[in-house]
């Protein structure tokens, strides 16, 4: 499976049932450029045998959206429980990309989720990694699933 | 339905993901409690009459299978039915709750049918 | 499973960063107590690596502009006054050494460390958060540019 369709195949899993709204894919590319505005992003690092890292970054009403229907309630703006629960969407998407990187997820192991809100930042991935991303629409917004792969030594 | 439920987790956001996953499945259970971690849910089950358990594997303090351990050493809650939630998918973490008296196991992410599958025939 | 209940997470990190700068930039570090908050921190340049294994965590270095400059040039023998890609990169690797240094210390109490990939993350307004209740320890450094923090949040992983 290439790294979009891992994309791909996880982030509608997760959508279809756990989260309960339709996410439509878009053509996979580069990583999203220059700063993201008025966003939250949701990362997770991988490391064991194949290194890595999964964000997914949401404008705020997508946020918004997806975590009001996570957990079941009202959300009115980006506040620690959206923070978190973006957090622990990266943390399952990724839990669902390792089982497809090495048999049944071995020795591949998750780091702690983090969240960056806010009104502008840029992330730059600092590693030789190969980086995948797909775009998806929401009702209420859209975000962006990447993928990044340290390339194997050697 | 005139029954409590006991969520055990250290993540607040997880909860609250379970909670309405357990609406969502249409187990209306009269009160849902929480805990952050093994030794709280253990005071939790001291204190009131649950009927299930649903917990974490990977939580700080008293993880889920410490948890499991003590437990069953009581024999005031030693009945009550747990059913682990968990990203922990390797075989040998679920067979050895599951030895330690765990009567199920979910893993994230989780469908509501799932939920009920899992639990309803524990109620 | 207790191991890891007595280590000093803290003087692990002064002891790793400490020796990064022994060996690789040129300027006079000090480390100061953890702090009990995180209150103070500025940065201009945050850079966070990811940590798997017996811990699940992240280490975080956050740098204002003048330190991040300073720890650039000293590492790569050159004058530089804005964040530009080579910062970025000089501090990831500050990340990446500091952080391995944390792994061979922390192997030495039986707790086995994975290191991810790190990212910087620059911008005009932001916050970085971890999953709420997540423990944290802070160390702040001292260089004659100015402060930095290097951070460590994590879970134990199991049981």
């Amino acid at each position: 499976m290439s790294m979009a369709e891992q994309i791909i195949t996880a982030t509608e899993e997760i959508f279809s049932t756990m989260i309960m709204l339709e996410a439509t894919p878009g053509e996979p590319g580069a990583p999203p450029k220059g700063p993201f505005r008025n966003s939250v992003t949701g990362m997770v690092g991988m490391a064991g045998q194949v290194r890595g890292l999964l964000a997914i970054h949401l404008t705020e009403e997508a946020a918004k959206s997806v975590t009001g229907s996570f957990l079941g309630m009202d959300v009115a703006e980006i506040d620690d429980d959206v923070r978190d629960a973006i957090g622990e969407l990266a943390n399952m998407l990724a839990g669902s990309i390792k089982m497809m990187l090495t048999d049944n997820g071995k020795d591949i192991k998750l780091s702690i989720p983090s969240a960056i809100s806010g009104a502008e930042y840029t992330i730059d991935n600092l590693a030789e990694a190969e980086s995948t991303s797909v775009p998806f629409t929401l009702p209420a917004g859209t975000f962006t699933v990447e993928l990044q792969l340290e390339h194997p030594a050697g | 339905m005139g029954k409590k439920v006991l969520i055990v987790d250290d993540s607040n956001t997880m909860r609250k993901i379970v909670s309405r996953s357990l609406r969502q499945a249409g187990l209306d259970f009269d009160e849902i409690l929480e805990a952050g971690d093994g030794q709280e849910g253990l005071a939790v089950l001291g204190a009131n009459q649950v009927d299930l358990v649903l917990s974490d594997i990977n939580m700080p303090n008293m993880g889920g299978l410490d948890f499991l351990r003590a437990k069953a050493q009581d024999d005031a809650i030693k009945g009550i039915p747990v059913v682990m939630i968990s990203t922990e998918t390797g075989s040998d973490i679920i067979g050895e709750a599951m030895s330690l008296g765990a009567k199920g196991a979910i893993k994230k992410p989780f469908t509501p049918e799932a939920i009920n599958e899992t639990i309803a025939p524990l109620l | 499973m207790s191991a890891g209940a007595d280590i000093d997470y803290a003087a692990a990190i002064a002891q790793a960063t400490l020796d990064v700068f022994e060996m690789m930039i040129p300027l006079e570090l000090t480390a100061e107590a953890p702090l009990a908050s995180d209150a103070e921190i500025r940065a201009h340049v945050t850079v966070m690596l990811g940590l798997s294994g017996d811990l699940a965590g992240l280490l975080t270095i956050y740098c204002p502009q003048a330190a991040a400059c300073a720890i650039t040039g000293g590492m790569l023998g050159m004058e530089v006054s804005e964040i530009d890609d080579d910062v970025k990169d000089a501090v990831g690797e500050v990340a990446n050494m500091v952080a391995g240094g944390l792994k061979t210390a922390l192997a030495e109490a039986g707790i086995g460390l994975e290191l991810a990939i790190p990212s910087a993350i620059t911008g005009s307004g932001y916050r970085i958060t971890a999953p709420t209740g997540t423990r944290k320890t802070i160390v702040p450094f001292r260089i004659s540019a100015g402060p930095f923090w290097i951070e460590l949040k994590f879970r134990r992983t199991c049981c």
